[in-house]
This record gives structure tokens, sequence and C-alpha cells, in this order.
């Protein structure tokens, strides 16, 4: 194996992750926006947003690729919030009380999105966007009509004045960054959010415990190859089923621990970008669809955001105009995903058509460029 | 035992501590809006505070003058108050409790200090302050109709 | 006969559910005080200007490249198309054929280059190709802010930089297919007898070509990818042919749908739609690697039907506004359960 080719290969394995490290360098400067500036928006979205991308990990080591349907999950904790405003039950026990509201009830839509995803085996992705997009009609159902009618809402400050419904945004002020400054350390000029930090590590132990576990390896064994784990004996549909489950209920408490540094919530639409920045800053922190550690998530949060804080200055200053800057963050988003999943698929097919030709002769080859997926 | 019946008794313990939890966060996370009142009660049966200071659950003091009424956000049931007469140097420390199920209670200064019972009171505020209304409107994505008055600037 | 049996059993329980259930809504239209005469003219309406979107899906359905998620490049097509028309300052028939016109090179680019993405990741189509969409219109949403565009009626006047989010058709092909041969049934119902035929056009060109050598290869190379190889057809060209086609009908639909409207919009609108098309053709019948004509038809009709009478006729019977989280539900619910299909092995 040649130097040269070893170049090309890390060069074509990491594109993602380069192309965004140059265009980062390049517009840092044109922002204007100053270093301690930079750094404190980065440990706040460090805080804000880990914990979520952590949630795609489970779902990627069982072979389903990226979890669009996490926001399931991130419903459920805002069903969990909306109930603690409406009792209110403030401060870090309002956030306990909406995790444990939360987690039955992402335990109930992971498994029913388990389920369907099992149905669709090849088509995961797909499919997991579209249920996200079915279960929010659930939701809205919930919020706008349940919640009041059937669900009593006893604090009218949340309520429509027509007496059902949830207003369109929630104030979470009884709970706002309760968890961040239970312990804020500061640091020079920094103030760093501890408590959020050791749940968000605390959660990085247990990822690393699952995947020495039984069901862990179960689940790696599921992600390699389903017919070879099938005949192991290995319950193939449960261990993915599991796999989407605890994603959910992480994205749910992910949420919860978004929306609490937030401060205020958009009812109805809170949940609709979680995925897209969650499956964005992961990709973008070199994991693929098969492949993803916990450093590719810390990366990608801090790569994805550091343009997304730039990139509205650095559009005003280059082009006068504040809206490309937005335009060209949600390009970078979509782009990236869009990126590195074909760089992915494209890989993965070519890999194989050479085993197939290793298997079978070359005369195979072509057959298996038909099939492979 | 056999170990069925164990799983099951596991199970169950679970759920029961999973319930006690959520119990156990909602009584202590329950927040109540306090008015603190120094009016005199029942006209001039019990006279207003000329000047005090009064701490909850330890905070810092608050000065009252007559005819005084404050709001504070307490956490939890059971608090402690504490009210300093300025003028006769006199101190009283009372402990109070909140029922669960109130969101708003009053509490009526003069009567901490002279012992009247009870001088926590169910308040029910006369009106809310009006808030600005937003309607439920839901983002349906590709289901809903293109409108031309959708113009903004970008 | 055969085929009917066939096609009763492709149709699946669902959608003879929300076949009755739009059915029921007709019935129901008179108790409630809407009108019929106008509700059908609406339902109409919305077939002729939808339509050719869900008539985009075919052509890659055939060919194995499942549902176009990534229309949006289409429809992207249609609108640099009609913006050129406009530049060019062309009216009424001319206008709307030369934006047709303007559209195709563009479409055939963007169908290409997107199809070739799309040889590279088989068995990963649907998702990238959502995704290469989302990423196309946010990229177009920047080209509109600093296209070089002038004619007055699309840029802003003041305050504001690049192209107007939402461009009037008024003095320049609004309602020209629609009022082309209009019927008048009642005095508030029209139908757009021009809209209508224009699609019957597209539906009968897609028919005959499918027809062809060219067509059954498509279909080949979808079905049976080994047959197809042995009888010589090139697999990628013939899938990157299907999203050619595919992109060139969005540019179309776009334009159809435009003309109807009376408006154009751009930036952001174009992210969603294919989400539309997608639901309307999986209602029809249509599964992920089996798409016809009459899928096409009776999917348009009854998303369509489902998306005009639901608003009118469940909020007054229901005295809400639920049927906005009703017609979330059956559409997601309806794309879920066409995706979950076991696909059956075609004979």
């Amino acid at each position: 194996m040649s130097g040269k080719y070893t170049v090309k290969r890390f060069l074509s394995e990491n594109a993602v992750i380069i192309t965004f490290i140059v265009i980062t360098v390049i517009a840092i400067p044109s922002s204007q926006l100053s270093a301690n500036y930079i750094i404190q928006e980065m440990i706040t979205r460090l805080g804000r947003n880990s914990f979520l991308v952590l949630a795609l990990l489970l779902p990627i080591y069982a072979g389903m690729g990226l979890n669009f349907g996490m926001s399931l999950g991130a419903m459920a904790g805002q069903v969990g919030l909306i109930l603690a405003v409406n009792w209110r039950i403030s401060g870090i026990e309002g956030l306990l009380f909406a995790a444990l509201v939360g987690t039955p009830i992402a335990v109930v839509v992971g498994w029913i999105c388990g389920s369907i995803l099992n149905r669709a085996k090849g088509r995961e992705m797909v499919t997991s966007y579209m249920l996200a997009f079915f279960i929010n009609g659930i939701y809205q159902f919930v919020v706008l009509y349940v919640m009041g009618m059937v669900i009593p809402i006893r604090s009218p400050a949340i309520l429509l004045s027509r007496g059902y419904g949830i207003r369109n945004t929630l104030n979470l002020e009884s709970v706002r960054q309760s968890l961040d400054t239970a312990w804020m350390l500061t640091i020079g000029p920094f103030s760093v959010p501890v408590v959020t930090f050791l749940v968000i590590a605390s959660l990085c132990l247990f990822i690393v415990w699952f995947k020495r576990t039984k069901l862990g390896q179960d689940m790696r064994a599921v992600g390699y190859d389903m017919v070879v784990a099938e005949a192991a004996g290995i319950p193939v549909d449960r261990t993915r089923a599991i796999s989407i489950v605890v994603s959910t209920v992480l994205a749910c408490l992910g949420q919860i621990i978004f929306l609490q540094n937030m401060g205020n919530m958009a009812t109805y639409n809170a949940h609709d970008q979680t995925s897209f920045f969650a499956v964005a800053a992961i990709l973008v922190g070199g994991a693929s669809v098969k492949k993803a550690s916990l450093p590719n998530v810390f990366i990608g949060v801090v790569l994805l955001h550091l343009l997304f804080v730039i990139s509205p200055r650095a559009g005003q200053n280059f082009f006068g105009s504040a809206m490309i800057g937005e335009y060209f963050r949600q390009f970078i988003g979509y782009g990236a995903i869009a990126l590195s999943l074909v760089l992915y698929a494209s890989k993965a097919r070519r890999e194989a058509v050479r085993v197939r030709e290793v298997q079978y002769g070359h005369g195979g080859g072509k057959k298996a460029a038909g099939e492979a997926r | 035992m056999n170990t069925k019946k164990k799983r099951l008794i596991v199970r169950a313990t679970l759920v029961v501590a999973y319930v006690l939890a959520i119990a156990v966060v909602f009584v202590t996370g329950k927040e109540h809006t306090l008015l603190i009142d120094n009016m005199e009660v029942d006209e001039g049966r019990i006279a207003a505070f000329e000047e005090v200071l009064v701490s909850i659950d330890g905070r810092e003091s608050v000065e009252y003058y007559a005819d005084d009424r404050d709001m504070t956000v307490l956490k939890g049931q059971t608090h402690r108050i504490v009210i300093e007469d300025e003028i006769s140097g006199t101190k009283v420390e009372r402990e109070f409790k909140i029922p669960l199920d109130e969101d708003m209670v009053i509490l009526y200064l003069p009567k901490v200090a002279s012992g009247e019972e009870p001088y926590v009171e169910r308040f029910v505020p006369l009106e809310l302050e009006s808030m600005p209304e937003d309607d439920g409107e839901i983002d349906t994505g590709f289901l809903s109709d293109p409108s031309p008055d959708a113009e903004v600037v970008p | 006969m055969s085929s009917i049996k066939q096609y009763l059993a492709d149709f699946g329980w669902p959608r003879i559910i929300i076949f009755f259930f739009l059915l029921s809504l007709f019935v129901a239209a008179p108790f409630f005080g809407v009108r019929l005469d106008n509700s059908l003219a609406d339902v109409l309406n919305r077939f002729g200007q939808n339509g050719i979107f869900v008539l985009a899906m075919v052509p890659m359905i055939q060919s194995g490249c499942g549902l176009n998620f990534g229309l949006s490049l289409g429809i992207i097509a249609g609108l640099i198309g009609a913006l050129l028309s406009i530049q060019a300052g062309l009216v009424g028939a001319l206008g709307f054929a030369g934006a047709i016109a303007m559209a195709a090179p563009f479409a055939v680019l963007f169908g290409w280059a997107y199809g070739r993405i799309l040889n590279k990741v088989k068995g990963e189509e649907m998702t990238i190709a959502m995704y290469v969409g989302f990423a196309s219109v946010m990229f177009m949403c920047i080209m509109w802010i600093i296209l070089p565009f002038d004619s007055p009626t699309m840029i802003w006047g003041y305050g504001g930089k690049g192209l107007r989010t939402t461009i009037s058709l008024e003095s320049f092909y609004k309602r020209v297919l629609n009022d082309f041969l209009a019927i008048r049934m009642t005095p508030s119902a029209i139908i757009p007898t021009g809209e209508l035929l224009f699609f019957s056009l597209c539906i009968y060109l897609m028919w005959s070509f499918l027809r062809t050598k060219t067509g059954t290869a498509m279909t080949a190379v979808g079905s049976n990818p080994d047959f197809a190889r042995a009888s010589g057809v090139s697999t990628d060209r013939m899938r990157t042919l299907s999203v050619i086609i595919s992109t060139f009908l969005g540019a179309v639909g776009i334009l159809v749908y435009q003309q109807s409207y009376g408006f154009l919009q751009l930036y952001t609108a174009p992210l969603q739609m294919p989400f539309a098309a997608v639901a309307a053709i999986l209602i029809g019948g249509a599964s992920v690697n089996k798409g016809s004509m009459l899928n096409v038809v009776v999917g348009t009709f009854l998303f369509q039907g489902l998306l005009t009478m639901t608003p009118s006729v469940i909020n007054s019977a229901l005295q809400t506004d639920m049927s906005e989280v009703i017609r979330l539900i059956v559409s997601n619910g309806i794309i879920i359960y066409a995706l979950t299909r076991k696909l059956k092995v075609t004979k």
C-alpha cells in the first residue's frame, strides 16, 4: 500500500470533517467575534446539545442507522415539561419530574418505533423520519386537544383562552437552567455548568459500560450481520427494538436538558429540528451510518455549532445579508448529512462488490453490483 | 419461592419505587405563591406593624411598613418565618404549612405576631392579569396550502 | 377483470378505509352546510394542481430508485424556468410554455447529477434523496438572494435584497391553464378544464412512454435487474434517465401548480413539497417499487379530496379545527404503512 493511497483514503474517509474545518477556519475571522465569546458559546452549546447527540449512538451500533425518530423522545420530554410547568414543580425537581413522566412515554413510543422499524429493514432511516412526522400528529392532538379536555390543566397561564390546548410558547421560567446553575464553575472569563457536564459524562460511562454487557455485544453483532446474529441465537428484532427504546429515552432526557438551558419552549415545533441538529452534529464529527464513537459526538457538536455561531455574522459581513448566513448554516447542516450519507453508501457498495468478487470470482462481481445495498 | 414470583415482586417494587419517586419530586418541587400581608385585621382588631423585618426560610430579611403587601414564591410545603418588630424589638419565629394543592396563599403578619390561627389562608385572585393570546397554530408542514400573504423581507 | 382483483388486493385496507372516509365526507357535506358543487370543483382543481408532482414519482419507482423524496430539485428547476420567463417578459400561454422550455435544460442537468449520486448509493436512495433535496433548497435560498434578476415585479423594491418570497403571476400567466375551456358548473363552481386536460396529456405521455422499448427496459431494471442486465440494458443509464424524467416532471408540476395559484413562492417553500406527492401516490396504492397511472390518479384524488374535505366537513361537524391533526396523522400514517409493507416478489 503506497503512501499516496493512504493519504487519499484518509481524505475521502474524513471528507466531511475536513471540509468543515476548512470552512470554519475561513469564516471565523470574517465573523469578527471575540475568542472569549466563541469559547463561552461552545461550552454552553456542548452542555445543551451533547446529550441529544449521544442518544444517536445505540441505534448506530445496532446497525439501524441514524435514528431520525429521536424526536419521538423529544416530544415525550416536552409532555413531561408541560406537566411540570402545569403543576408548578420547579427547579431540579421540576426537571426530574419531567424526566420521570416523560420516560415511560418514551419507552412506549420507542417500542412502537422499534417494532415498526423491524418491519422496514433496510429502510430504517427514511421510515424513522416519516415516523417522527406521524407521531408529531399524535403529539399535536394530545397537546392541542387532550390537554385541557381530558388531562386537566390547572394553570391558566399555559392554557389557550378557549379552555383547552397549550399556548404556542411555554415559559419554562420555573425550571430555567436549574441544572446548569446547580453548580456553575467560573474559570477565568468562562462559566461552566458542571452538573450538566457530569450528567453527560455519566451517560458516556453508561454507554462504555453498556457496550461491554451481553446486550451491548449482541447489539454490535446484530449491527454487523443480522443473519449471522440470528443464527447465533440472538433475538435480532428484540435487540434492535431495545436500541431504539434506549435511544428514545435518552432523547427524552436530552430534550429536557436542552430546553431547560433555552428557558422557553415552542410547544408545537420545538422537536422539529431535534434530529436534524443531532444527526448533522454526529456526522460532522466523523461518524458514519454504521460507525460512531464518543469523540465523534463531541467533535461534531463543537464543529457544527462553531459554524452555526459564526455563519450569521460572517454572512452579514461577506454579503451584507444576515439571512444568507441563516440559509447557509441550514444548507451546511443538510449538506453535511447528504454528503456523509453519500460517501458512506458509495463506500459500502464498493466494498460489497469487492467482497462478492473475492467470494464468487470476477463473474459474481457484476451480479453483486446490482444487489448490494 | 420460584423465580417467576421473585421477578414479579422485584418488578412490582420497582414500579412502586418509580411512582414514589414521582410523588417525592412532586411534593418537594411544588411551588406556591405566598402573599405577605401587613394590613390591620378586621378593621383594627389586630393592628398592622409600623415597621417589621420578615425573613422566610432563612432568606434575607425584607422590611414591611403598615399596609404593605408583597408576593414571593416558595418551594415545598413547610416553611419557617421570622418576624422582627423594629419598634418594640420583639421577635417571633413560626413554622407554617401550605396545603399541597394550593397555588396561592396569603399570610397575615399581624396574625402571626398575635398568635391567632389560621394566619395562612387560601387566596383567590380576583382576576388574572391578561396575557397576550397566541392561537394554538400547529405546523402541518407539507399539508398546508401556500398563501401569498406570507411575505417576509429576508 | 383479474387486473381489478389484483388492484384490490394491492389496495390494502388503509386505502379502502380512506376511500370510505372520503365518501362519507362527501355524503355528510350537505348536512353541515358545505356546498357539494364547490367542494367538488375544489377537489378537481387541486387534483389538476398536484397531479403532475404525483406522476413524477412513477419513473423512479419503476426503475427501482424508490420514492423521489428529492423532487424539490425538479421544483427548483421549474422555479428557475419561471423566473427566466418573467425576466424575458413573456406573458400568457407563451410565458407558460417559455417557462417549461427554459426549465427543461436545468431539470435535465439537475436530474442527471442527482441520478449520478443515486446510482452510487443504491439501497439508500430515499434518505439521501431527501437530504440532497433539502440541501439544494437551502442552497437556492442563498442563490435567490444573490442571483442578478432585475425585473421589478420580482425583486424587493426597497429595504430588502434579492428576489421576493412571493412573486405574483397576475400579469404573466396566472391561471392560463385553468381558464382554458373552463366550464362554469354552477355560479360558484368552475371546472378547470385546461388544467385537467394538461394533466391527462402528461399521464397519457407517461403511459405510452412506459410502453416503448426504453420504458419497458426502465421497468425491467427496477423489477428484474438480473434479467435486464442479461438482455444488455445498462442499469445505471436507465436509472439516471428515470431520475431526469422525474425531475423534469417536478419542474412542469410546479409551473402548473403556480399558474393555478397565481403566484410563485421561492425560498423554503419547496422544502416539504415532495412529501405531499409521496403521500398521494402511496395512498393511491403504489408501493416503494411498483406504481402505475391508476395509482397516480386514484392517489391524487383521494389525497387532495381528503385535504379539501376534512377542514370544511370535520370542522363544522366537530366545531373544532381538528382537521389539521387528522390530516397529519392520516397522510403520514399511510406513508409509514407503505414503507413497512413487505416487498412482494414481482413475477
